[in-house]
This record gives C-alpha cells, structure tokens and sequence, in this order.
C-alpha cells in the first residue's frame, strides 16, 4: 500500500474525503493510523481489542466525516472516538484493567522482538508491564502525552480540567519510576 | 532528578514505538473509506433531482400559473363596456382589417344623427376610467372580486350596463350591428334581450317582427305552390291531383296572405315615433331572425 503525505491540512483532507475523495482518507489514515493503533494497544487489555478497536474508530470517523466541523483539532477529535469506543467496551465486557494475571497473560503480544540490550528490552517489556497496571485515568494521559500531544489536547480528549491531566501524568510518572527502578533492583 | 527520570521513562517509551498498524486492519479500514467515498462522491444536478423534486416542481409551477394567470373578471367586464362604446367600436372597426363593407358600416355609424346630449351623457369608458366608474357605482371595488362571480356583481353589471343602454342606446344598438356584422349571433342575441329587457317598447318589435316574417314565408310558400301549379297544371289535372278550382283557391289564399303582410308591414311602420331608432331595431331584429330564432 502507497501511502505518501502531502502538506494538505487534516480539515481539508476531511473536507476532500467527505466529498468523496477516497485518496484524502488514505493521506489522513497514513498520518494518524500508528499513533492510534498504539495508543489503544497501550490502553486495552490485548491486541485484539486494540485492533478491533481502531477499526471500530476509523469506522465512526468515517460516518461522521460528513459532519465534521473543521477547527483544527483532527487528531484530538479522532483520539477522542477512540477513547469512547475503549470505555464502552470496557464497561461492556467488565474489563478490569488492573487484573495483574490478564496484564501479565497479554503482556507478550505488547513488545513483539526485544531488540537492543537485553537490560534495555527487558526494562521497556517491564515498563510496557506497568503501564497497564496503571490506573485508566493516569494510563490514558501518561499513553496521549507521550504520543505528544499537550496538556489542553488530553484534557479535551479525556473531558477533566488540564490540572486534573497534569496531576495524573505526574501520579503515573512517579508509579512508573518507582516500578522501574523496584524492577532494575530485581534484575 | 525526576525530570531526568521521566526523559528516562519516555525514552524507554519510545523505543517501544516500532509498533504499527497491522496490514489487514489497514486493508479494511481502506476499503471501508473506499466504498463510502464512492457512496458520498458528489452527482451531477440531473442525478440528484429526482423524479419526485421534477414532479414536485411541476405541480408548484402549475399552481403559481394557475393563480397569476387567472382571468380579471374587472378587465373583462370594462374591455366589454369599452367595445360598446363609439369609441370602441370605432377603435375596433380601425384595428380590424379593413373591408369596405365594415369601413361603410363605420361611416354610417358615426354619421348617423345623434343627438348631442346624448353623445356628452355617454362618457365613453375606457378600460382605466371605466374600472374608476365601476368602483365608484357599484361602491364596492371589483378589483377584490374573485373569479366566481356572485348575485352582487351580476346585480353591478347589470346595472352597470343598463345605464349605458339608458345613457345611449344608439351606441348600444351599434354594438349589437357590430356583433352581427361580425357574425357573433350568440353575443348579439344576449346583447339584445338586455336591450328588450331595457325597452320593452320597442322590443315588441321582435314580435311583430316574427309576424311579418312568418307571413312573408307564407307567402313565398303560396307562391311557389302556385308557381308548380302552374307549372305542371296540365300534369296535375291528368293525374287528378288538382284542378282549376284548386288553383283558383291557392291563388286567393296568396292574395289574402299579401294583402295581410302588406297591411301588417304597413301598420308596423306607421307606429315609430323614434324613427331610426326603431329602424335600426327591425333591422337588427331581422339579421337576427334570418339566422336563427332569437331567444326570449
């Protein structure tokens, strides 16, 4: 599959797609697909969540396309269907995020091929780990800061205040660090 | 210290970035935007009216028409009046292609005696200023009117048109020979039982009209009875048919017969005293019941 990025902003690929120009999706998906895919691999239980999930998302945005309101804030209102796809399946099946042995049994489909140093994939396998045994709400805004986007963006996907984001990254931050170096101490 | 830690985590975040979108979950969802943008492809105009907008269309083009174009029942009746009036006629007469025999007929309209009250007691309406005398006589505007008319805007009209037989029944009765001339016998007809019903007096002069018209077929029956008679007396008294008896009666009954249609036509034109007035009706009366019967 050819997919090559043009200059073209979100908005008017959207506008171009809810036309019905098929190759403004295909320049959109090409710029948004892997932070998507990551972001709901991090945050569902398994990978075939995190897939059904992204296809579930590409296929809302695509119905509501004609909808749109461009305003400059694609990637944020694309992650946003996406976190509300999540939470409804998690209400759904009563996922237990924190469930250590679901974590643990889903925990090889998150890093595919270790590479580097053993002492570094080991630790990013572990870091991975602990992601998921954060809280939803610390997971969610640690995972979309990393994907870079700002404290206003997260605060809008998630719907809390961008202190409330803020405090949660620093609260995960500081979970992680301390489950890292309690890990580093095991190795 | 825990700004370097948190380089730290992110660091170890990114290196398990490699991660992508598996191909089949990017096949699908392509080929989900595929279909939709072929559903959502802009169509031409043609495709998107359909039949039922087209017909829709239709139907409220029609009713716009049907209300614009309604017939002015006002306008009718003041392009009636005005066709009555001198000037009408002869606005009429000069518009019309001109033959000799209508070009006569408007010279011996406009040069029959008239007398000049009568001429300034006539306002000639034209359709602008008639619409003003309707309004202000029948005090109601029939601008309001609508197309049905009721008892109230008959009972107007036919005021309205009384008092123009009354105002000048010269130029009425012209109208009605302009009707005939143009073969209109139907309006003719209805324009002179308004006029009968106007003057009754002179409208007895349908009547007697009728009676010299029935004596005069009698006698023109008489005569070509007679006529064959003659013709073939011979035949007829061989055949037993006739004889000369028979003949001799026929022949007193025609004489009786003109004698009567003479003494009748006689008594008839002895009685106008309004002259050419009268003349004008025989002879409308006469055009009339040459062609057909004239209606009561």
């Amino acid at each position: 599959m050819r997919l090559f990025l043009s200059k073209r902003s979100d908005d008017s690929l959207m506008k171009a797609f809810a036309k019905g120009n098929a190759q403004a999706f295909n320049e959109l998906y090409g710029r948004h697909k892997d932070a998507l895919y990551r972001f709901l691999l991090r945050a569902s239980p398994s990978q075939t969540i995190a897939e059904d999930l992204a296809q579930e998302t590409w296929a809302a945005m695509i119905k509501r396309s004609a909808n749109y309101q461009p305003q400059g804030y694609f990637k944020t209102w694309l992650f946003t269907i996406a976190r509300h796809k999540l939470i409804d399946l998690l209400r759904s099946q009563n996922y237990r995020i924190n469930d250590a042995s679901q974590t643990e049994n889903d925990m090889d489909t998150l890093v595919a091929e270790p590479r580097g140093s053993a002492l570094s994939e080991l630790t990013v396998w572990r870091l991975l780990a602990k992601i998921k045994q954060l809280p939803s709400e610390q997971r969610e805004a640690f995972v979309l800061k990393e994907e870079g986007f700002s404290l206003l963006e997260i605060a809008h996907i998630t719907g809390a205040e961008p202190e409330t984001v803020k405090s949660r990254i620093r609260y995960a931050r500081t979970r992680l660090r301390n489950d890292i170096s309690i890990s580093k101490e095991v190795v | 210290m825990s700004e370097q830690e948190d380089r730290t985590l992110s660091e170890l975040y990114q290196q398990a970035e490699e991660v992508t979108s598996p191909q089949h979950l990017d096949d699908n969802v392509l080929a989900m935007a595929k279909l939709h943008a072929e559903e959502n492809r802009a169509k031409p105009w043609f495709q998107v009216w359909n039949y039922s907008a087209i017909a829709s269309a239709c139907v409220v083009v029609i009713a716009l028409s049907m209300v614009f174009i309604q017939p002015n029942t006002e306008q009718t009746l003041n392009e009636e009046l005005w066709l009555m009036s001198p000037e009408g006629r002869s606005e009429q007469s000069s518009s019309a292609v001109p033959s000799p025999d209508a070009v006569s007929e408007s010279v011996s309209l406009q040069a029959s005696p008239r007398p000049s009250s009568e001429q300034s007691s006539f306002a000639a309406p034209s359709p602008s200023a008639s619409a003003k005398a309707v309004s202000s006589v029948g005090a109601v505007s029939l601008r309001a009117v609508p197309a049905s008319l009721n008892v109230a805007e008959k009972t107007v009209q036919m005021e309205r048109k009384q008092e123009i037989i009354a105002a000048s029944p010269e130029s009425y009765l012209g109208g009605i020979e302009q009707l005939i001339k143009e073969n209109k016998l139907a309006d003719a007809h209805l324009r002179f039982n308004e006029f009968a019903s106007q003057y009754p007096n002179l409208a007895q002069f349908q009547n007697n009209a009728y009676a010299i018209k029935k004596l005069k077929n009698t006698n023109m029956s008489a005569k070509h009875v007679r006529d064959e008679l003659s013709a073939n007396r011979d035949s007829s008294r061989l055949m037993g048919f006739a004889d000369e008896s028979d003949v001799a009666e026929v022949s007193t009954e025609e004489s009786e017969l003109s004698t009567a249609t003479s003494a009748k036509s006689k008594s008839l034109n002895k009685t106008p005293e309004q002259g050419e007035l009268q003349q004008r009706v025989n002879a409308i009366i006469h055009a009339l019941s040459s062609v057909s019967k004239i209606p009561q």
